[in-house]
Order: structure tokens, then sequence, then C-alpha cells
């Protein structure tokens, strides 16, 4: 990998997992020790890194002294990196504070094998999910009047957030979304007694507003232009939504309050399937499934 | 709804000084600024916020208000004598009252639970099980009407 050659001062190589990894072992090094190829902290940067949160996160510094990566390529440095939680992306990255004067490489820095520690969780990205941005939920005020500030998180719901739709395309309004709005039909006892009234509910606000609700399997990625959600259900009691984030981790809002990546049981939600389903007092223990969906994207205040 | 105080100590102070003239508890009504209510009460134990709607008791009142979001206004008021309902309060309950009306019978309610679904919990004070929750939808106007009671 060369970060440094005439116009280039960057260069990455990126993995993207079907199943989230916990731990990669790999070989690195540098090119060759000679002062005009060798990348420095003085000359650049060089990190192993992972997608976390909607960012490039560093889990190791490859130009610290700790780290001491050799400078010869023929005597790679066995490196172990542990990821606490399992991780989707990665990625070998390397940058030149200035780039070479002619098109030679670089910097360069030699990766070799390499071996990958698969975790329990296989649910694949697509490329489309969205960013995990939950104060765009939990902090936007749509309204303030002297010292009090109204928050938009009070006027969605988890429907709202497993579409994106801020402003509910049934009303045009600061609105929470409910199953079958858009074919005016109002939530009954039946509905929350009975999952396949609510599926068939939500397939036509699908049909009507567009974001299509198609039922995948966990391990499928999903179509161009999607991204999965989950549904659950306490029955006779409520329904709820999950979404998966651009990380590979997955978010909900419960009613009125923050949008959250955190289960019942306070852990980051890798799989919706399995973890702590409790949410202020109810049990969302029925599992109705994955699904694809496009997002609405009907952002307040755009 | 939720609200955040903000830089509140100057205006607590000066409420003190205020309150040093023993006033009489401020009375609301349509067309008032609703963060003067909020303001008002928001510390106040029974204070609650819904889709729009407010509800505290205060002085043996159960105070109910609806503002719409991004509006300023009071737009509906009602106060109602409080009460501890029972039973059979709930049991008057009926698919497409209002919230108004709702409170009128079993009081001001306590919290959500609902992720989902539109949902009030009240106390019932009859019950083994403490809490009724009320189902609700919303009218074309955005106000939420009761769809049916969950004992």
């Amino acid at each position: 990998m060369s970060p440094k050659r005439s116009g280039v001062t960057e260069a990455y190589i990126e993995y993207r997992f079907n199943t989230a990894v916990t731990r990669i072992d790999v070989e690195l090094a540098h090119w060759r020790e000679t002062s005009f190829e060798l990348l420095t902290s003085d000359t650049g940067e060089a990190a192993v890194q992972y997608y976390w949160e909607n960012r490039w996160v560093d889990k190791l510094d490859l130009l610290s002294i700790e780290t001491a990566m050799t400078t010869n390529r023929n005597d790679h440095v066995f490196y172990k990196i542990i990821f606490e939680t399992p991780i989707y992306r990665i990625r070998f990255h390397a940058n030149t504070f200035s780039a070479n004067t002619n098109n030679s490489n670089r910097g360069r820095i030699c990766i070799g094998d390499m071996a990958f520690y698969p975790s329990e969780y296989s649910l694949p990205l697509s490329g489309y999910e969205l960013n995990y941005e939950p104060n765009i939920w939990n902090s936007t005020v749509v309204g303030q009047f002297l010292w009090i500030d109204e928050y938009l998180k009070s006027y969605t719901n988890c429907y709202s957030y497993a579409v994106n739709a801020q402003i509910n395309p049934n009303t045009n309004s600061l609105y929470a979304m409910q199953p079958g709005q858009s074919i005016s039909h109002s939530l009954t006892q039946d509905d929350l007694n009975n999952p396949n009234s609510l599926l068939s509910l939500i397939e036509s606000d699908a049909e009507n507003l567009g974001f299509g609700f198609y039922s995948i399997s966990k391990y499928t990625v999903c179509p161009v232009g999607t991204y999965k959600v989950a549904l659950v259900f306490d029955p006779g009691t409520d329904y709820h939504w999950y979404r998966q984030n651009s990380d590979g981790t997955w978010s909900h809002k419960p009613g009125p309050e923050n949008v959250t990546k955190y289960d019942g049981a306070g852990h980051i939600i890798m799989d919706p399937e399995t973890c702590d389903r409790t949410s202020n007092g109810l049990n969302y223990s029925l599992f109705l499934g994955y699904y694809a969906i496009m997002p609405l994207n009907t952002q307040y205040g755009v | 709804m939720e609200f955040k105080k903000k830089n509140i100590l100057p205006f607590v102070i000066f409420a003190t000084v205020i309150s040093g003239c023993a006033a009489p508890m401020r009375s609301f009504s349509v067309g008032d600024k609703i963060d003067k209510f909020v303001g008002e009460y928001i510390s106040n134990e029974t204070f609650y916020q819904y889709m729009g709607y407010s509800f505290v008791t205060i002085t043996g009142q159960n105070i109910v208000v609806f503002s719409e979001v991004d509006s300023n206004e009071i737009q509906e008021i009602e106060k109602f004598e409080y009460t501890k309902p029972s039973t059979m309060d709930f049991e008057r309950i009926e698919s497409g009252m209002t919230v108004f009306e709702a409170v009128s019978l079993v009081g001001i309610p306590y919290g959500s639970q609902t992720s989902g679904a539109f949902s009030l919990m009240f106390k019932c004070f009859d019950s083994n099980q403490d809490y009724v929750t009320i189902y609700f939808n919303n009218d074309s106007d955005l106000h939420l009407v009761v769809a049916f009671v969950s004992f």
C-alpha cells in the first residue's frame, strides 16, 4: 500500500465482512528503511482502523514507537488486533503530509498474511444503512420559548425512526407514525393482538408511502437503496422497531424517548433477534422478522 | 414533549422575590403562552407531557392543556376535580373520547410505556393491577382520541 506518489497523499485498503469479526491477526512491515521511502510520524500517519459510529477510528497506530513496525518487508511483524465489539468494516490507512515529486511509490506499508476471527453476528451491510446520529433525533429543538426547549423526539416514535421519517408523510407534520395511517386506519386492540393484522397495515403503508418493506433473511444483503429493520411485538400491548446502522450495530427509539443503540440490558445491539428487548416495563418477546426498507428521509427543517 | 431548563437560576431568584409577595397561583386560559404554563408547573412531580398534551395536578385540580407543536399558545385547557378513579370509572371510558373527556373520568396519566402505539398509563385505585393503559389514535386535527382501554 503506497500513500505517496505524484499528486497522491493517501492510500487505504478496506475490508467489509458479512460476518462481524472480533479479532484480526496480520503481518505488517514498512517496505524499506531508506529515509526517502520510510513513512514516520513526522512525515505522515498510518493506522489500522475500524468503522464505528459513522467514522474511522484508529485501532493500531502503525508509526508509533510502541508498535515498532519493522523496516524490513521480508521480516514482517505479527500483530494481534482484538475488538471489544464485533466489527463489520476495517481498513489499513496511510497518508503523507506531502506528495512525491515523481510517480514512484513511497511510504509503502506491506500487508502480509491475515487471519480473521468471526463473531456470532452475521447481519451483512448493504452500504445503504444510515449513520447512527442520535442527536439529530434527541437534541433537535422544534420550539424554543424563553428558557424552555421542545424536542423533535417527543413527536416521533420507533416507526418514524425505522423508516427515517421525522415529518410524518401521512399528516405532513411533525407527528409520530402509526401502522395503517396511510389508509386512515385507526389502531385497534385486535391489531395489537394479531401480528398479521399489524403486518398487513404496514404493508399498506409501505405501498402508499413507497418505503418497500420486504421480508428478508438476516444473513442476506439488502438490495440497493435499502437497509434492514426488525419488527418485534409485545402481544396485546405494543409493537417496536429496530434499524441497522452503517457500522453494523442496531438502534431504536422507544416511543418519545431518546434514540439509542443499547438494549434493555444496556448492551450495544448487534442483533435485535437476540438482544434484550425489554423496554419501559414491556417485553417485546415476539420477533416478527427482518425487512428491507427504503428510508423516507423526511427530515424536520429541510 | 420534553423541556429542558436552561439558565434557570436568574428566573428562580426572580420568582423567589415575587413569591415573597404571596401572589395567588396564576390562572391560565386559551391563548396564554404554553411556555409560561410549563415553566410554572414543570417541577411539579405530577407534571407530564405527551404528544402536545400537558398534564398536572395542582391544588386538588387535574389540569390538561393542549398546544400544537410549533405553537406557543395554549389551544385548549380544562380543569377537573382531582379524583381517585376506580375500575368502574375506567369502564366508562369509550372509544372516540377526547383526552379531556378521559381525564375528567380517570384523572391525569402517570406516563407511557409503549414504544409504537399511542398510550397513557393511569392509576386505578381499587384494582390489584395498579395501572390501566388507555390506547389512543389521532384524529385529523392531530388530537388524541381514545381507541380502547387495556386493564
